[in-house]
């Protein structure tokens, strides 16, 4: 049935409001709620199986989308062209899932020009300049700013392998993302999920 | 080598912490390479060992220095611990690295595990002269100076 063009603009109108205060309320509720550790307990499995049926394409897109809201000022002020032409892996070592990132290397454009991108399209994985390797959970830890990568980096919990130096620059750069850039639902997912780690691990 | 007191106060105004440590993280470094390139080259494990044994040796020694004599002057002066819980930290798991390295040596050095170590010094340098270097530099005292530069003649040699 087709409704006219004014009453499903009204109705898009009353949803979007509706469906954040639906959505904060799940949140405000699961902060408290027993359900939280078992959510979080089944939430790599629940990955696990989502990247096999999920279509690469769609989880590359995800992530990327992500990863350019947090770096969206670096690659504008030029802050991240030391990333050009170079690959960094991210390897989830528990799921042995990983993403190849690299900053199109356009040479003769502005910095503001310059894209990141994930190299998805690629039959072979390319060789990475640097590999940032870790459990999901000290990804989460690490994404959601509840632990800053020097501290994951030096109790041996990230890894990195590879180039020093670019390693380095990475590294820093991760520390200065503003992770109130994400999607809102995104960060409170990270914020409770990395809660109840760190709950588990002070446990 | 200085051989008047005047020569020692010249010397020691011009010194810093960073100066003073830098030469230190370089020796070590070029020994860490010698390593690497013995793997890479697939020198006999003899050699190996060998050049193993003393990289492991000048970074104890250069750890030991800094828990036994930078960081202590470091709070005797400052009267703060500024960095030094997280690198000590940080020198546990350096002496960590080591020993898995060295239980291991027996079936040979493994070259993924050795840059792990590798990465995990360059790192812990930067984060030491980022953090601590500039605190030593920021104390500005003669006295510590002097007694850095007594330190090291008498511990890096």
């Amino acid at each position: 049935m087709l409704l006219p063009k004014r009453v499903t603009t009204m109705l898009v109108a009353k949803a979007k409001p509706a469906l954040n205060r639906a959505h904060n309320v799940v949140f405000e509720n699961l902060k408290t709620s027993s359900l939280t550790p078992m959510l979080v307990a089944k939430a790599k499995p629940a990955l696990s199986l989502a990247h096999k049926l999920v279509p690469t394409a769609l989880q590359n897109q995800l992530v990327l989308q992500g990863m350019k809201r947090l770096a969206k000022e670096f690659l504008e002020n030029g802050e991240m062209d030391f990333m050009a032409g170079k690959v960094a892996r991210l390897h989830i070592k528990d799921m042995d899932i990983s993403f190849f990132f690299t900053l199109q290397d356009e040479s003769n454009s502005p910095s503001q020009d310059k894209k990141l991108i994930i190299l998805a399209s690629l039959p072979q994985p390319p060789e990475p300049n640097v590999t940032f390797s870790a459990t999901l959970e000290a990804f989460v830890l690490l994404a959601s700013q509840k632990v800053d990568p020097d501290t994951l980096f030096f109790n041996r919990s990230l890894q990195i392998s590879g180039d020093t130096e670019l390693g380095l620059e990475i590294k820093n750069l991760i520390d200065q993302f503003d992770i109130q850039l994400l999607h809102k639902p995104v960060g409170q997912v990270l914020n409770l999920w990395s809660q109840q780690l760190l709950e588990n691990q002070h446990a | 080598m200085p051989n008047t007191a005047r020569d020692l106060r010249d010397i020691t105004s011009e010194l810093n912490v960073e100066n003073l440590l830098e030469d230190d993280h370089q020796r070590i470094d070029q020994m860490y390479q010698d390593v690497l390139d013995a793997l890479i080259n697939q020198k006999p494990p003899m050699s190996q060992h060998l050049l193993f044994k003393l990289f492991k040796s000048a970074l104890l020694r250069h750890l030991h220095w800094e828990e036994k004599v930078l960081f202590p002057m470091y709070i005797e002066f400052s009267g703060k611990q500024g960095s030094i819980p997280q690198l000590h930290l940080q020198h546990k798991e350096i002496m960590d690295y080591l020993t898995e390295l060295e239980e291991d040596l027996s079936k040979g050095l493994e070259k993924s595990a050795f840059e792990l170590l590798g990465q995990y010094l360059a790192h812990h340098n930067e984060f030491e002269e980022k953090s601590l270097y500039p605190a030593f530099e920021a104390l500005d005292s003669k006295e510590l100076k002097d007694k850095l530069v007594l330190a090291i003649s008498r511990g890096f040699k």
